[in-house]
């Protein structure tokens, strides 16, 4: 029996062969991936500024613009909030979806998975202003919990006057299941309260003290912000949290007054 | 009818073309091919000779059920005693397979699985022996969408890669012995898919699952079988146990004895 190859087709065979073995490379879809909020945290954990007779006097006088967008915040704080419920009450259903991370091994199998959850919800009727905006936001699963980040837009969403058109990206400490403390990041436009800014905005949330993230020329990174339940005024700095008023603030170390 | 479909094929076997011989040999699981124009017709697996180093062919009974399957052979390369081939095919059912299912009414992508099974494969021949040794890739992938009823749009994927090692102890130019084993390199599964909740009159969410990994643990088989051929009419039987292997998908099944039968008619 002659044996020969043929050299005519066997270039369209090869190109053939190469097409077809193609059509059997799916993988899992990969996960979303998160933006990287690790400077942000860090800049939280540790505000670089100390806090001085100067720079207190500057921030509660100059800073006074990043004060009002944490006090009017508060709505959308509470859309952000309703969100976290909303998706925990999903994550705890069974829809029959694994959402498991890489390296376990179930009955036999080498798992590399994991699911996540892409959350949609109209922003709250505003009176007399049109549209009503919405929020849209992908949160990662990992095992039986939430990721620390969850990301998406706000796109054109109001609240009681007040509406964010930007993209939102939160930082979140989940303890049990629950969001023990929150950074929330804000690129677009903002209009808080008639406060009106263009850029990024950021804020801590945690119990009843909401902080934001603010830069004075030469003297550093310091939080301003509130304790609503305590009706303070906070400055924290490398030198730790100072609870001040108009005139005065006083710290672990003692006070000053200007 | 079967048997006028017989008795045609002992008439269209005037020319032999079988026999263990070094003109005829057995193509099921070697690097050879069949002769051009040279035909087997088979209910599990017939094939055409389109050059003397390139085969065309299917797998009947899949064929008879609906699920359209085709290879092609081509052995690019022999020096002597050696030669080497590389198999490429392809197989798509979908859901109108299925009892009950129809085309789908609702405007979406039918749902339809497609395997690509792979095979590279290398020969030894003796006087009296041969040696085989192939590795097949099996990727298989899932498209289109499920019912809108079932709110659960997904995919999947199955995928082997096996080695498969056979020797052909020819007694006679009637009577072969056949060894094969077969073994898992790899096997992996992924899948993914997605699911709507509504939440309440504002809002939603979908959630994604995505999955995959590694299926352990050994798997394969050992057969022993007769391989019988005659001027044109060929049988092999025999019985083996392990894992057996759907034909042309490669899905490994629970362990067990594994049946070996093929028959069809080479001219």
């Amino acid at each position: 029996m002659k044996r020969t190859v043929t050299p005519m087709i066997s270039m369209s065979l090869l190109v053939s062969l190469t097409a077809l073995g193609c059509l059997g490379c799916a993988e899992p879809e990969p996960r979303p991936t998160p933006p990287d909020l690790s400077a942000l945290v860090a800049a939280y954990a540790e505000p670089s500024g100390e806090v001085t007779r100067e720079s207190a006097r500057l921030l509660v006088a100059d800073g006074a613009r990043d004060l009002t967008l944490v006090s009017e915040a508060g709505p959308f704080v509470g859309l952000i909030e309703k969100m976290f419920t909303d998706l925990a009450g999903v994550g705890g259903q069974d829809n029959g979806l694994a959402a498991q991370k890489s390296g376990l091994t179930v009955s036999g199998v080498k798992v590399e998975a994991g699911g996540w959850i892409v959350y949609n919800r109209l922003c709250p009727r505003a009176n007399g202003m049109g549209g009503r905006g919405t929020i849209r936001a992908t949160a990662l699963i990992d095992i039986d919990a939430f990721e620390p980040v969850i990301w998406g837009r706000l796109s054109d969403c109001r609240v009681d006057g007040s509406g964010i058109d930007g993209d939102l990206a939160l930082h979140i400490d989940w303890v049990d299941g629950e969001p023990a403390g929150v950074i929330a990041r804000i690129n677009g436009l903002i209009n808080l309260g008639g406060t009106a800014r263009e850029g990024e905005f950021s804020v801590r949330w945690s119990g009843t003290t909401a902080m934001a993230l603010t830069t004075l020329e030469s003297f550093g990174s310091f939080l301003v912000g509130f304790d609503s339940g305590a009706g303070q005024l906070l400055i924290e700095g490398s030198n730790g949290r100072f609870v001040c008023n108009d005139t005065r603030c006083d710290g672990p170390d003692g006070g000053f007054a200007w | 009818m079967v048997t006028r479909v017989f008795i045609l094929l002992l008439a269209l076997a005037g020319v032999a073309q079988a026999r263990h011989t070094d003109e005829t040999r057995v193509t099921d699981y070697s690097a050879y091919t069949l002769a051009q124009w040279e035909l087997r017709l088979g209910p599990f697996r017939s094939a055409v000779g389109i050059f003397d180093s390139v085969e065309l062919g299917l797998n009947t009974t899949l064929t008879a059920i609906g699920i359209v399957n085709l290879y092609v052979k081509w052995t690019p390369w022999t020096r002597g005693r050696w030669a080497v081939a590389v198999q490429a095919g392809v197989a798509q059912a979908d859901e109108t397979l299925l009892p009950g299912e129809g085309e789908p009414t609702d405007g979406r992508e039918i749902f339809t699985a497609t395997a690509v099974p792979l095979e590279l494969v290398g020969s030894y021949r003796t006087e009296q022996s041969s040696y085989h040794l192939g590795l097949v890739a099996t990727p298989i992938e899932s498209s289109g969408e499920l019912p809108e009823s079932l709110n659960f749009d997904g995919a999947g994927a199955y995928s082997t890669v096996l080695v498969q090692a056979t020797w052909e102890w020819r007694l006679s130019d009637v009577t072969a012995v056949v060894v094969q084993g077969r073994a898992k390199l790899s096997e992996r599964v992924a899948a993914n898919g997605s699911t709507r909740v509504d939440l309440d009159e504002d809002s939603f969410a979908v959630i994604h699952g995505s999955g995959g990994g590694e299926i352990l643990g050994a798997k394969g088989s050992l057969t022993v079988s007769g391989y019988w051929s005659w001027d044109t009419f060929n049988l092999r039987a025999g019985i083996g146990y392990g894992h057996y292997t759907l034909p042309v998908v490669n899905v490994f099944l629970a362990p067990g004895t594994i049946p070996e039968l093929a028959m069809y008619w080479r001219f």
